[in-house]
């Protein structure tokens, strides 16, 4: 489970601009399911979250990540 | 107007590698032009991967991303070719934002974002482990009691202060 941490994580790893491409990362922000992680459990600051959620788009759009994730896999 | 501009193109995985640069020539033939004699600036061929979902019914495909350089008129007639050919599943054309174009190495164990966590391993692993957790918290944000009473939390609690420190100074 992911608590609230007070800095951004994104901020905090020195990266700029989220990339779409790093699905890896991405996965990081993502529920079990799939989902966007809230900032609010995940402590992103507001620029970032704004980035992340474009980036989680169009990595699923380039099947990079699941709309939805099967709980089996 | 000129930008720089980046594709990603999802290749049906059964055709071969010389098909596939075939068709990149051919699209990328495309941007060509007085103005931009040489507008293709990278790419990089991720190669094949497994979709997170199928495409056409295809579990797999062949991931090529490219960075040019072009304007509005020639993209028009440039996506439309890509639409129209078959062959490529997918593919998204955004503005080049000074990103790399390589590919996660899917072999790497830790992403950039977990680097600076290595003070507190396993943290992934034991999110990985507890699906029926992390989903809990999702339906229901308002429950801090219960993260508290939680076993993981005051590991990741006891990793965590010196690092928000470090990035204060």
């Amino acid at each position: 489970m992911m608590r609230r941490s007070k800095t951004c994580p994104v901020c905090e790893s020195g990266v700029r601009i989220v990339d779409y491409k790093d699905d890896r990362s991405l996965s990081r922000f993502t529920t079990e399911r799939g989902k966007i992680l809230p900032s609010r459990l995940s402590g992103m600051c507001a620029r970032h979250q704004r980035q992340l959620s474009r980036a989680i788009k169009r990595a699923r759009h380039l099947a990079l990540l699941p709309y939805i994730k099967a709980s089996g896999r | 107007m000129s930008r720089k501009y980046e594709i990603v193109y999802i290749f049906d995985s059964a055709m071969e590698e010389a098909q596939i640069t075939e068709s990149l020539d051919r699209f990328h033939a495309l941007l060509k032009n007085q103005d931009y004699p040489e507008p293709i600036t990278a790419t990089n061929h991720w190669g094949k991967r497994t979709l997170a979902y199928p495409i056409n019914k295809k579990e797999q495909g062949y991931y090529v991303v490219a960075q040019f350089e072009s304007d509005q008129k020639l993209l028009n007639e440039f996506e439309r070719a890509i639409k129209l050919d078959v062959n490529v599943l997918r593919y998204l054309v955004v503005i080049n934002e000074g990103l790399a174009t390589a590919p996660v190495i899917p072999e790497r164990a830790e992403s950039e974002y977990d680097k600076r966590d290595a003070g507190r391993p396993k943290t992934r692993a034991e999110d990985a482990g507890k699906p029926e957790t992390r989903a809990e918290d999702a339906g229901k944000p308002e429950t801090p009691a219960e993260d508290a009473d939680k076993p993981e939390t005051p590991a990741e609690d006891a990793g965590k202060p010196e690092t928000p420190a470090e990035v204060a100074e």
